[in-house]
C-alpha cells in the first residue's frame, strides 16, 4: 500500500510537482512586474524594469543588506542559497534523470565531490541556522514556527539526498528501503515550498522607534507610513517589495529586517496593504499637533540625558518652535487656534 | 508633469454634493489661465437669459500659470460669474494668499454650481475636498470666519476666502474678502456666493509648482525684480502722501476731492494718521504674495481694531461721502471689510442718497430718522448696518443700482453707475484715457480693464509723472503704444489741428484702449497682479511674461501668442454679453456725466456722444469687432478658433461677416 | 564661523518671497513647504503676524549632535551647516532636536535639509523687500544686534543672555550654551 501511495508520489508526483513550481513561479514573477508597473510611485520616478534589473543583479553579489553590520552571518546565509540552487540542478544525479526524461535535457554537471561539500556545507549552515535561532534570546523572541519549518523543509531534501547517495544510514533497513522516497518527498515538498515562499521586511517593535527612515528609502514605496489621527501607522505588502535590503540599511535602530515567511494566499493578496507597525504621536505641548513619534522622542531624550543635555523644546512641533523666537502678546493667543488634530 | 499649472479643474455641485476633476490641459492652450478659463467656462456652462441667483449659475475662482510663483505679484485669483448686477458676466481680481495655496494643492480652476440645501463651506486639502456644515460661521464676519475655519481644521495655515453678513443676505454688491485687506469687491461675486448658501472656501496645498527650466526662470524674475526697485514709490499708496496735493485723491484724479481735502485741511492726505495709527508689524505695511510693491497699509487703531487698506479703499468713505474725519473713515472701511460690501458700491450709494436728503427729495421719513447729511459719520455707519440687513431704507439701497430709485417711489435718477455696478470712486471724465476705459470696460464699473495708466498722456508732449508718461519707452508696450500715438499724431495734424493730443483729446484713445484691455487679459489671465506691470510704471513689461512662461512650462511662448489669448478671451467675454443682447449701445456712461462740465475742466473739454461713438468705433475696429453692433465678426472669430460662438451668432441672428 | 542671517521679524510684511526664491533655487520648484527658511503667519480677527525663521548656524549644533549617522557637518567656505546627502537617512532627529525648527526631512528627497546660505550668497536676504533679513558677517553681528533692539530680534548663532532669554538648560557646566 505504502509503495503504492509512494509510486504516485515520483509519477506522476514529480512531474506534476515540477510543473506547480514553473507554473507557480511565473506566475509570481508575472504578478510582481505587472503590480510594480501599475503602482503609481514607481510610474512616476523611471524605469522599473531596469530598477528591478539592477537590485537583481545586485543580490547575486553577498554586498547589501547586512554586510557591514554582520559580516559573518551575510557570507553564510550567501554561501546557503548558492549551495541550495547549485546543487540541485548541477548534481550529476539529477542531470542523469533529466536526461533520462521525454524532455532529453542536459547540461554539464559539476564533479560529486563538489556537490558532495556544497551539501554538507548546507546541512551544517542549515543546523547552525536552526540552533542560533533557539539559542540567542533577540532571535528567538522574533521567531515564529514558521521559521523553523522553513529551515527544516529547506535542509530535508539536502540530508536526504546526502544520506541516499552516501549509505549514511544504511544499517536501518527502513531507511535503507525508503531514503530516496524520503528524499523525493522532501524535494517535492521543498519545491512546493517556494513557490508559497516570500522574502518580506519585518520590523522589530522593540527596537522600531517610528522614526520614517526605512519607509522614505524604499524604492518602490512598498513600505509606506500613513497618519492615521494620532498614529503613525507603516503598511507593507510583499507584492511590490524587491527585496533590495534599502529599509534594512537605513534603519538606525536595526529594526528593518528581510526575512523568509510563507504565505498560502499570498499570490492573490496583490491589492492591499497591511499593517505591520504602528507608533502614537506626541502632542506638541504648546498647540496639541501630533508632531514626532512617542518612542523616537523618548530614545532622543534618553540619549541626550545621557550626555548631560536636555532640550526644553523636545515637545515642541516645527511650528511651535519657530515662533518661540518672538515674544509677543498674539503669539500666545495664537496658539490656542491649532488644538486638535489635522 | 504639470509645469506652471495646478493640473486639475475641480468642480463642484452643491446641489448634488457631487465633485469631479478635469485635466486643466483641455483649456491652457487657448485660453492661458484666470481670467482666460473663467471666460470660456462661464459661456460653455451658462444658459442664455438666466438669473444670477438662481441656482444654475456658475461661481469660478481661477487662478493663472504664474500664481504661486516667484513672478513680480504672482498671487491673484480671478473671481467671475453671472453677474446680478449686470447681467453679464461680472469680474473681479482678488490677491490674498489663497490663490497660491490652491495651485499648491494641485487646482487652476474652482468650478462652482447648485445650491446647497443648507449654509456649506469648501475645505481642500491637496486631493482631498470636502463639503461641511457651515451652521457656526454663517453670520459671521469675514474675520471671525476665517480664524473659526482655522479653528475646526486645526490648521493655522489654511488660507480662506468667504463672505460676510452681506453676501449671506444677498446685498447687490456684496464681496469675497479673504485675509484682512484683499477682496474681489466689483460686480457682487459675493452676492453670487451667498446665493448658493456657501459661506467660505479653505485651502491647504503642498505641492508646490513645477518649473520646467528652472535656472532661467529664476534668471529672469530676479531680473524683473531688479527692474522694479528703483520705481516702487511710484506705487506704494503710503509714498504717495508725499505728493502735493494729497495722495488719494490725486492718484484717483479727483480735482474736486483735491479741493475738498485742501479746504478740509487734510494736507498730506492720510499720512499722518498712518504714522499715528500704523501697525508695528511690517513697519505698518503689508501686501500679497511674492510682491514687493507691498501696496497695502496696515494700521491698528485703539478701539477699532486693525485694517489692511489698498488704495481703492480710501476715496469712498472719504471725499465722495464728504467726510473729513480719519477715523470715521477707519471705522466704515473696517465695517465694509467684516460685513464683505464693496466700499466703493456702498459709498456711492449713500453718497446718492446724500445728496438727495441734502437737496430734500427725500426726507427723514423716507431714511428711517436718520439724518443722511454729508460727511455724517454715525449716519452712515448705521446705515451700512440696514443695508447689511436689507432692513428698512437700507434695503432699498442693497438691492440692484438701476431700481434704486424707482424704488423710492419718485421720479428720481438712479446713482452712477456703468452697465449696472455702481460707479467706482475715481472721477473717469477728468481725461479722456479714462472715459475711454470706463466706457468699454467688459464688467462696467470703473476703468481699471480698459485703462493703461502708462498710456494715458501718450502724445501729449508731457513729461512722465505719477501714472501718466511712459517710464518705459523701450519697451514692446512702449513702443507699440507710440506707434498708435504717433500715427494718431500724424492724423490729426493732417486733419488741420495741432499735432499734440491733449488729455481731453480723443485720438488715439479707442485703440489705446484695445491694446490696453489685451495687456491687462493677459495679466489677468496669467495671474499676476497688475499693478506689477506696465499698467503702473513698474516696468515688468509683457517681453518678461512671455519669457517667463516659455521657462516655466518649457514651451514657447511668445507675444503674439499672448496677445491673441487675449483677443480670443475679450471676444469670448464680449459674445457672453451679445449673448444677453448686449450691443455697442451698451457701451455708454450716464448721461448726467456727458455734456457736463466736470469741476477742474474746461467748457470745451466736455465730452459729447460723438466723441464717445467716434472713440467707440476706433476701439470696435482695432479690436476687429463690428463697427455697427459693436460685436466679434465671424472672419474674428474663427480665426481665434471660436468656431462655436460664430454658430451661435448665427443662431440669434446677430452674426456680422465683418 | 560662520556669517549670520539676522532677522528682524517685525519688519517682515509677510509676503514669502524668502520662501518661493529658496524653494525654487534649491528644489526647481516654488513650494514654501520645501524652503529652507519658513514665514510662520498667524492671524486672529484681523491681527496678522509673520515670524521668518531659519537655521541659526549654532556653535554647539544639537543637529549634528544627534545624527546617527553623522550627516551633519559645515560648510569648510563659508561655515554654514551642511548635511551629507549619501550618510542621511532621513530619520528625522535632527529635526526633533533643533529648538528653532529649521532643519526638517523633505518627503520628496527623503533626507533632511537646512539652510546652506547658498553658498555664500543667500537669496533670500537678495529678494526680501522689507529689509527684514540680513547677511552680517559673524565679526558684524553683536553690532547689528544691537542696532536693531534686542528685544525685537531673533539671533546670533552664539546666543548671549542679552538677546534672548536662554532656551537650552545644560545640565552639566563644562558645556558652551548654543
Amino acid at each position: 500500500m505504502l509503495d503504492t501511495v509512494f509510486y504516485y508520489i515520483e509519477d506522476p508526483g514529480l512531474q506534476i510537482v515540477f510543473f506547480i513550481f514553473a507554473l507557480g513561479l511565473s506566475l509570481r514573477l508575472l504578478f510582481f512586474i505587472g503590480r510594480l508597473s501599475y503602482s503609481e510611485h514607481t510610474a512616476q520616478e523611471g524605469n522599473t524594469v531596469l530598477m528591478v534589473a539592477f537590485y537583481i543583479v545586485r543580490s547575486l553579489v553577498p554586498y547589501h543588506k547586512k554586510m557591514v553590520k554582520a559580516p559573518v552571518y551575510t557570507i553564510l546565509r550567501y554561501l546557503f542559497h548558492l549551495c541550495i540552487f547549485t546543487v540541485p540542478i548541477w548534481f550529476s544525479g539529477h542531470v542523469a534523470m533529466w536526461e533520462e526524461s521525454s524532455l532529453e535535457w542536459y547540461w554539464t554537471p559539476i564533479s560529486d565531490g563538489l556537490a558532495d561539500y556544497m551539501t554538507l556545507a548546507v546541512m551544517i549552515a542549515g543546523a547552525w541556522f536552526f540552533v542560533r535561532r533557539i539559542l540567542i534570546p533577540e532571535i528567538r523572541r522574533n521567531s515564529t514556527l514558521s521559521d523553523f519549518i522553513i529551515i527544516c523543509l529547506t535542509v530535508l531534501p539536502f540530508a536526504t539526498g546526502y544520506f541516499y547517495t552516501h549509505g549514511t544510514f544504511d544499517h536501518i533497513e527502513f531507511l535503507s528501503a525508503y531514503m530516496w522516497r524520503f528524499h523525493i518527498i522532501s524535494g517535492e515538498a521543498m519545491l512546493v515550498m517556494i513557490f508559497f515562499l516570500y522574502c518580506v521586511v519585518r520590523l522589530d517593535q522593540n527596537r522600531c522607534v517610528g522614526c520614517d527612515a526605512c519607509t522614505l528609502s524604499c524604492p518602490t514605496h512598498t513600505l509606506e507610513s500613513e497618519t492615521l489621527s494620532e498614529f503613525r501607522v507603516f503598511k507593507y505588502s510583499h507584492y511590490q517589495c524587491i527585496c533590495c535590503g534599502s529599509c534594512v540599511n537605513a534603519c538606525p535602530e536595526q529594526a528593518a529586517q528581510l526575512r523568509h515567511e510563507m504565505g498560502l494566499f499570498n499570490l492573490f493578496k496583490i491589492v492591499s496593504k497591511r499593517k505591520i507597525r504602528q507608533v502614537e504621536l506626541a502632542a506638541c505641548e504648546q498647540c496639541g499637533d501630533r508632531f514626532a513619534p512617542l518612542p523616537q522622542l523618548g530614545k532622543l531624550n534618553r540619549n541626550l540625558h545621557r550626555d548631560d543635555i536636555e532640550i526644553s523644546t523636545l515637545n515642541l512641533c516645527q511650528r511651535c518652535k519657530k515662533l518661540r523666537t518672538r515674544k509677543n502678546d498674539l503669539t500666545h493667543e495664537v496658539h490656542g487656534l491649532a488644538s486638535g488634530l489635522r | 508633469m504639470a509645469y506652471m499649472y495646478g493640473g486639475q479643474l475641480l468642480k463642484i455641485d452643491l446641489d448634488s454634493g457631487k465633485i469631479e476633476k478635469e485635466p486643466t490641459s483641455n483649456y491652457q492652450d487657448l485660453w492661458l489661465g484666470g481670467r482666460g478659463f473663467n471666460a470660456r467656462i462661464l459661456y460653455e456652462e451658462i444658459k442664455k437669459g438666466l438669473d444670477p441667483l438662481d441656482p444654475d449659475n456658475v461661481l469660478m475662482f481661477s487662478i493663472g500659470p504664474f500664481t504661486g510663483t516667484l513672478v513680480p505679484g504672482a498671487g491673484r485669483v480671478e473671481v467671475a460669474a453671472k453677474s446680478p448686477a449686470t447681467g453679464i458676466q461680472g469680474m473681479s481680481n482678488m490677491g490674498g494668499y489663497w490663490g497660491p495655496e490652491f495651485k499648491y494643492a494641485g487646482y487652476d480652476s474652482l468650478i462652482i454650481t447648485g445650491r446647497a440645501n443648507r449654509p456649506v463651506y469648501i475645505t481642500i486639502n491637496n486631493d482631498r475636498v470636502e463639503i461641511r456644515d457651515a451652521d457656526g460661521i454663517w453670520g459671521l464676519d469675514t474675520y471671525r470666519t476665517q480664524d473659526a475655519i482655522r479653528k475646526e481644521l486645526g490648521d493655522p495655515d489654511a488660507e480662506v476666502l468667504c463672505i460676510g453678513p452681506a453676501g449671506e443676505n444677498l446685498i447687490a454688491y456684496a464681496s469675497v474678502q479673504t485675509r484682512v485687506g484683499n477682496a474681489a469687491g466689483r460686480t457682487g461675486m459675493g452676492t453670487v456666493m451667498g446665493s448658493k448658501n456657501l459661506k467660505a472656501i479653505a485651502v491647504r496645498g503642498t505641492k508646490g509648482v513645477a518649473v520646467a527650466d528652472s535656472d532661467r526662470f529664476l534668471k529672469l524674475c530676479l531680473g524683473a525684480l531688479e527692474s522694479q526697485k528703483p520705481l516702487l514709490g511710484m506705487a506704494k499708496t503710503t509714498d504717495l502722501g508725499d505728493n502735493d496735493p494729497p495722495s488719494w485723491a490725486s492718484t484717483l484724479g479727483n480735482y474736486e476731492a483735491t479741493e475738498w481735502v485742501e479746504q478740509k485741511n487734510l494736507k498730506g492726505g492720510h499720512m499722518p494718521f498712518w504714522e499715528k495709527h500704523k501697525n508695528p508689524q511690517g513697519d505698518g505695511i503689508t501686501g500679497c504674495f511674492n510682491c514687493q510693491v507691498r501696496c497695502m497699509d496696515y494700521y491698528n487703531l485703539n478701539g477699532y481694531g486693525p485694517l489692511v487698506a489698498s488704495c481703492t479703499i480710501y476715496g469712498g468713505p472719504t471725499w465722495l461721502l464728504k467726510n473729513s474725519d480719519m477715523k470715521t473713515w477707519y471705522a466704515i472701511a473696517s465695517k465694509c471689510q467684516r460685513q464683505g460690501i464693496d466700499t466703493q458700491s456702498v459709498s456711492r450709494m449713500i453718497a446718492w442718497a446724500m445728496e438727495l436728503y441734502e437737496q430734500r427729495v427725500i426726507t427723514s421719513n423716507d431714511t428711517d430718522g436718520i439724518h443722511l447729511t454729508w460727511g455724517n459719520g454715525e449716519a452712515i455707519l448705521l446705515l451700512i448696518d440696514k443695508i447689511v440687513k436689507q432692513e428698512g431704507f437700507g434695503k432699498i439701497l442693497a438691492g440692484n443700482v438701476r431700481d434704486a430709485g424707482k424704488k423710492l417711489g419718485k421720479d428720481i435718477e438712479e446713482p452712477l453707475n456703468i452697465k449696472g455696478v455702481p460707479l467706482g470712486v475715481t472721477n473717469v471724465m477728468n481725461f479722456r484715457a479714462r472715459t475711454m476705459g470706463a466706457l468699454i470696460n467688459p464688467r462696467g464699473a470703473d476703468e481699471y480693464r480698459g485703462r493703461m495708466g502708462t498710456f494715458d498722456n501718450l502724445g501729449s508732449g508731457s513729461g512722465a509723472g505719477h501714472m501718466t508718461g511712459m517710464a518705459s519707452p523701450d519697451s514692446w508696450e512702449g513702443k507699440t503704444a507710440q506707434k498708435i500715438a504717433d500715427t494718431a499724431m500724424a492724423a490729426k495734424k493732417n486733419a488741420g489741428g495741432d499735432a499734440l493730443i491733449g488729455q481731453m483729446d480723443c485720438e488715439s484713445r479707442g485703440e489705446l484702449a484695445a491694446l490696453g484691455q489685451k495687456l491687462i487679459t493677459v495679466s489677468d489671465s496669467l495671474g499676476q497682479c497688475k499693478w506689477n506691470t506696465i499698467f503702473l510704471n513698474l516696468g515688468v513689461s509683457i517681453e518678461f511674461q512671455a519669457k517667463a512662461l516659455s521657462a516655466g512650462t518649457g514651451k514657447e511662448t511668445r507675444i503674439e501668442d499672448l496677445l491673441e489669448a487675449a483677443a480670443r478671451i475679450s471676444a469670448q467675454e464680449r459674445a457672453f454679453a451679445a449673448r444677453e443682447g448686449f450691443t455697442r449701445e451698451q457701451d455708454t456712461l450716464p448721461g448726467k456725466l456727458i455734456n457736463s462740465q466736470i469741476p477742474g475742466t474746461w467748457p470745451e473739454d466736455k465730452v459729447t456722444v460723438e466723441d464717445l461713438e467716434k472713440m467707440k468705433d476706433d476701439y470696435y475696429r482695432a479690436m476687429g469687432w463690428n463697427l455697427k453692433t459693436g460685436i466679434p465678426t465671424v472672419d474674428l472669430l474663427q480665426s481665434l478658433k471660436l468656431d462655436d460662438v460664430a454658430s451661435d451668432f448665427q443662431d440669434m441672428g446677430i452674426s456680422e461677416k465683418k | 564661523m560662520a556669517n549670520v542671517i539676522v532677522i528682524d521679524t517685525e519688519k517682515c510684511s509677510g509676503c514669502k518671497m524668502c520662501e518661493v526664491a529658496c524653494s525654487l533655487i534649491n528644489t526647481k520648484e516654488c513650494n514654501p513647504e520645501r524652503s529652507r527658511i519658513r514665514v510662520v503667519t498667524s492671524q486672529k480677527n484681523g491681527q496678522l503676524q509673520f515670524v521668518p525663521s531659519t537655521c541659526m548656524q549654532c556653535e554647539t549644533p544639537m543637529c549634528e549632535l544627534v545624527c546617527p549617522a553623522g550627516a551633519i557637518g559645515s560648510d569648510p567656505a563659508t561655515g554654514a551647516k551642511i548635511i551629507n546627502d549619501k550618510k542621511c537617512i532621513g530619520c528625522s532627529a535632527c529635526s526633533y532636536a533643533c529648538p528653532f525648527g529649521a532643519i526638517y526631512v523633505d518627503r520628496k528627497l527623503g533626507r533632511a535639509v537646512v539652510c546652506n546660505q547658498c553658498e555664500g550668497d543667500p537669496i533670500c536676504v537678495k529678494v526680501c523687500p522689507s529689509g527684514a533679513l540680513q547677511y552680517v558677517s559673524h565679526d558684524q553681528v553683536n553690532i547689528t544686534l544691537r542696532r536693531l533692539g534686542s528685544k525685537r530680534v531673533l539671533m546670533a548663532r552664539d546666543m548671549t543672555e542679552e538677546i534672548t532669554e536662554p532656551h537650552l538648560e545644560i545640565i552639566s557646566e563644562n558645556r558652551e550654551p548654543c
